[in-house]
């Protein structure tokens, strides 16, 4: 099983419980209850702990996301130059509010703190392809695109 | 690779380094920073790959990809040397002509140049641009020469030399005198003095001799990306520093705490630490010095409040990322309650400058109290984005109109905000501020990490203090009420402002909870979570009155106290907005002025962006 | 307001006796106007409360470890000229520093907290009596109905007395709850119900009679001692 060669490669660590979180993520997308429960058991940490830290870092998610994620930055910058406007377009289209994902399973709508792009927001990423100075007005065809393949 | 294992391995590798480098040949670097990244750079890259290969230059034509050069407005960003020439904005389809005209030719493609807004005049090279012009590179110039993945390249520019000099020539007292006395201070946000902090983490008691080195890579504020940018394009700097650092405080181990959210920086610095690693240059015996010390690469979990040093180490530690009472300061009693001496990125990267240097030369640079160089990231509402690096104590006008080349399509200017979510909002009459720790805490803002977001006349100010205080709720851990409750109930009244509800007594209350976040909190993100709204209520109060008395937003950006309508002499009918609006709150006939109905309109602007003939009109 | 502040009542002032007499392990301090000499490591609350001083307290408990988060406790510190609010539950006495558990400043902040405590967790009886105590009879911010006030005294007692460690903190900032893992019921837990006991909430519900969600007053005209000030 992946998730016990992700621990015993970290168990070496002098804290390797957010790493571990970290990597099992990257590989299975979410984190589940039951391999929450896993990670308890094998690193011995208390449950209560590892579901603590993997509810208060941002970067957990416990429920599977979509095909496509879309993130979109809300940094001050990005909100300066109107990246409200996009959120509320975005959740109209995808009819979601940030953190969840659409019925059909295609898209995951997130929205982050920072993405650290900042001169060329308002910044909307989706799966690793950025897309800088966004309008309300491109979100439709950006969409499209990734709709039909 | 052969180890380094004396100064004068390192001394002569240099030297070797730089006879290596051809000054003739012709180098094309690359920036792959995350502004130039966002338009499409990787793209660049690729395709002048390919025409190099499909030409068969390979032997001529070197490329170099770096990290941000800083220039992020103009991205994606080609710099080609020896000639020093400057093309901006660069897509796919101009490579080949880039190869064959200016490569192979050695004619310059004019409409890729940089064109001065002013004079009007095309500027050929990077350092005549008046955007790098009025800045002082200190610490960030080095970026557009090194690809992070090399560390020749590093050394081959004298990178290590410091750390040579700190290990063989310098006791670990006299290394932290030095700092001590260049009156570096801390660049993540308090201004705290370097040398003062390691001293009392160098005389704290630790009974087992274990010391700590963290660097702080969280770089949480939004709208920041300069420890991002160091971290991507020159790792080593960084990695020289906090050596040095070690070896001034006697540690072995160090952490670099890196924010989730800068996947490339954590692997560029992953490489370069190997690569140190690889020369002898970290871990056991560095150098040949007997000196021991190795650095671990932590990635964050994406929570602003680990910025803060306590919560930090928690984070390190593997717990919830929730500060705890620092009566005791993390010098002494830091990760796992051992001393330990916590800076920020530009602060580690500064000082191997200052030990190559010396303390005199660097305190020369600067105010009386502020002393070095700072990176700020000017983004918002400005002409020229990007990093730029001035000396302290330059004006934030020159920074805005100089640098910035001012306000984009004529509009006004109205604040400037620094300091990320911890800072506050200047108004244009403290333009003329220069900018220092003291001088920016003292108007009720902060020097902060160093984020600079300019607003214009069409930036709401009570809107702003409405986005900070929703992101501190967010961002809160929640452990102390004040932060807690106090940041809920802050937001839910100026929520009210925004959405026409506010009434005479919100002013007052708002004012009267700020006191009590800013005292009562446990850690540095309560107690300077209102300065946003405290600076904006000091500056722009008449703002305020005017959203809780007359119902108005002046900046027409409030949802709920805006109106949407159609110039019925400017329509043309052309249907462009009729088609564009979501809830077809807009009819007409083609060619005749269309109408707008306020019942169905739901504010999203979207017929406004759509309009070519600017006939949409707020009110 | 039903009460004085302390700072007022304490004229001149009898010196303290010392509480060991090592003196190694000393250190002097004023409290409240009062010099003072106690152990080295003590925190100023333990060392107010000894000297009888009482400082209303909702997350501090002798038998955990002090958290600092009701932020109730607070007292101002007054260090090298410099005046500062503290947590008295975590701040460690130290030479030389005064300390002024009831001035203007702290009642203000205290009220202030108690303020917003009750408008979100109106119906605990704890936070009724500070309330009345201290002589809050307007509420200004808009009610809420929830009844836990996140103080963590269940945490630390189930973790650090119990030995267990069924339930934590999950979540962050003010989506923040005390709960037990996924929400179901933990595996670990015994049911010793030491967490119930000590709540400060669940135990004490406020039976004024009041409206549901509203500031209950009842009690404002009892001696403001009976409410331990």
């Amino acid at each position: 099983m992946d998730i016990d060669k992700i621990i015993d490669e970290n168990k070496g660590l002098k804290i390797p419980l957010i790493p571990v979180l970290l990597k099992i993520q990257e590989i299975e997308g979410f984190l589940s209850e039951s391999t929450i429960r896993h990670v308890s058991r094998r690193l011995s940490i208390p449950l209560s702990q590892v579901f603590g830290v993997a509810t208060f870092y941002s970067a957990f998610n416990l429920k599977p996301s979509g095909v496509n994620k879309i993130c979109l930055c809300e940094g001050t910058a990005c909100h300066v130059k109107g990246s409200t406007r996009i959120r509320e377009k975005l959740e109209r289209i995808l009819g979601v509010k940030p953190g969840e994902t659409t019925k059909d399973g295609i898209f995951t709508f997130t929205t982050i703190n920072c993405m650290g792009a900042c001169a060329m927001g308002p910044i909307m990423k989706i799966g690793t392809e950025y897309f800088g100075k966004m309008t309300p007005g491109k979100v439709d065809s950006i969409i499209k695109e990734y709709i039909s393949p | 690779m052969v180890k380094i294992k004396s100064p004068e391995d390192l001394a002569s590798l240099t030297a070797k380094l730089q006879k290596e480098k051809n000054t003739e040949e012709i180098c094309i670097t690359v920036c792959m920073g995350p502004g130039c990244l966002t338009c499409g750079s990787q793209k660049v890259l690729e395709s002048l790959k390919e025409e190099i290969k499909k030409r068969d230059l390979q032997e001529k034509v070197q490329i170099k990809e770096t990290g941000c050069h800083g220039f992020c407005q103009k991205g994606p960003i080609l710099l080609i040397k020896p000639a020093g020439i400057f093309y901006q904005q660069v897509i796919k389809r101009d490579i080949p002509e880039i190869i064959t005209e200016t490569i192979i030719n050695n004619r310059i493609v004019e409409r890729l140049l940089y064109v001065d807004p002013i004079l009007n005049s095309k500027i050929i090279k990077e350092k005549d641009v008046p955007f790098y012009k009025s800045q002082y590179r200190l610490v960030f110039g080095d970026n557009s020469l090194i690809d992070p993945h090399k560390i020749d390249d590093y050394i081959s520019l004298g990178g290590y030399s410091a750390l040579a000099k700190a290990l063989f020539e310098m006791t670990p007292v006299q290394v932290m005198e030095e700092i001590k006395n260049s009156g570096l201070r801390g660049r993540g946000g308090g201004g705290f003095h370097t040398g003062r902090k390691w001293e009392s983490c160098r005389n704290a008691p630790s009974p087992d001799g274990v010391r700590y080195v963290i660097c702080n890579a969280d770089e949480g504020d939004p709208g920041a990306f300069m420890d991002r940018g160091l971290l991507e394009g020159n790792p080593h700097r960084v990695i020289e520093g906090m050596i040095i650092g070690a070896y001034a405080i006697s540690s072995n181990e160090g952490y670099a705490y890196v924010r989730n959210e800068y996947p490339l920086a954590v692997a560029n610095l992953n490489i370069a630490l190997e690569l140190a690693r690889e020369y002898g240059l970290l871990g056991k015996d560095i150098m040949g010095s007997g000196f021991d010390f190795d650095i671990l690469v932590v990635q964050g979990g994406g929570a602003f409040v680990c910025g803060e040093s306590t919560a930090l180490m928690a984070s390190i530690e593997g717990k919830r990322g929730e500060p705890r009472p620092k009566h005791i300061h993390t010098s002494e009693r830091g990760l796992w309650n051992k001393p330990t001496a916590l800076n920020n990125v530009e602060t580690w990267a500064n000082v191997p400058i200052i030990i190559k240097k010396g303390a005199e030369w660097f305190s020369q640079i600067g105010t009386e109290r502020s002393k070095g160089t700072k990176i700020f990231s000017l983004v918002g509402k400005i002409n020229n984005t990007g990093l730029v690096e001035v000396p302290m104590g330059i004006s934030l006008r020159d920074i805005v109109y100089k640098i910035g080349g001012g306000i984009p399509d004529g509009k006004k200017f109205k604040a400037i905000q620094t300091g990320g979510p911890s800072g506050g909002c200047l108004p244009e009459e403290l333009l003329d501020l220069p900018v220092d720790f003291d001088e920016l805490t003292k108007v009720g803002s902060m020097m902060g990490s160093g984020g600079m977001i300019v607003m214009d006349e069409n930036t709401c100010m009570v809107d702003i203090a409405k986005y900070f205080l929703k992101f501190l709720r967010d961002e809160s851990c929640g452990k102390c009420v004040p932060c807690r409750e106090g940041l809920k109930r802050m937001v839910q009244i100026i929520e009210d402002i925004t959405e026409g509800k506010g009434e005479p007594g919100h002013l007052e209350l708002l004012e009267e909870l700020t006191q009590t976040v800013k005292e009562a909190s446990l850690c540095g993100l309560g107690k300077t979570a209102p300065n946003p709204v405290l600076s904006t209520i000091r500056y722009f109060r008449d703002e305020y009155e005017a959203h809780i008395m007359d119902k108005k937003c002046p900046a027409l950006v409030c949802k709920n106290l805006i109106e949407y309508s159609i110039d019925e002499l400017l329509c043309t009918g052309c249907g462009s907005c009729k088609r564009a609006c979501p809830v077809m709150a807009i009819s007409g006939e083609k060619l005749y002025p269309h109408t707008l109905d306020m019942e169905k309109c739901i504010k999203c602007g979207i017929c406004l962006e759509k309009c070519p003939f600017d006939a949409i009109k707020i009110s | 307001m039903p009460f004085k502040s302390t700072d007022e009542n304490i004229t001149g002032g009898k010196d303290f006796p010392d509480l060991y007499y090592e003196e190694d392990n000393l250190v002097s301090l004023t409290i409240d106007r009062q010099k003072v000499r106690v152990e080295k490591g003590m925190t100023i609350l333990e060392a107010a409360r000894w000297m009888g001083i009482k400082i209303p307290t909702l997350c501090y408990h002798e038998g955990l470890t002090p958290w600092g988060g009701c932020r109730l406790c607070v007292v101002e510190v007054i260090k090298r000229g410099r005046s500062k609010l503290e947590a008295s539950c975590t701040y460690p006495v130290a030479e030389g520093i005064q300390v002024k558990t009831n001035s203007e400043k702290v009642q203000k902040t205290r009220r202030m907290i108690v303020e917003l405590l009750i408008s979100s967790c109106p119906n605990s009886r704890t936070l009724q009596d500070l309330a009345s105590g201290m002589g809050i009879t307007e509420i200004r911010f808009k009610m809420e109905d929830n009844d836990c006030i996140l103080c963590g005294l269940c945490v630390r007692m189930c973790k650090e007395q119990m030995m267990s460690g069924g339930i934590g903190f999950i979540n962050r900032g003010a989506k923040r709850e005390v709960s037990t893992p996924f929400h179901k019921s933990s595996e670990i837990c015994r049911g010793c119900g030491a967490c119930m006991y000590i709540c400060p909430v669940v135990t004490l519900q406020c039976r004024g009679r009041r409206e549901p969600g509203d500031l209950c007053n009842a009690c404002i005209n009892v001696c403001p001692t009976d409410f331990g000030f």
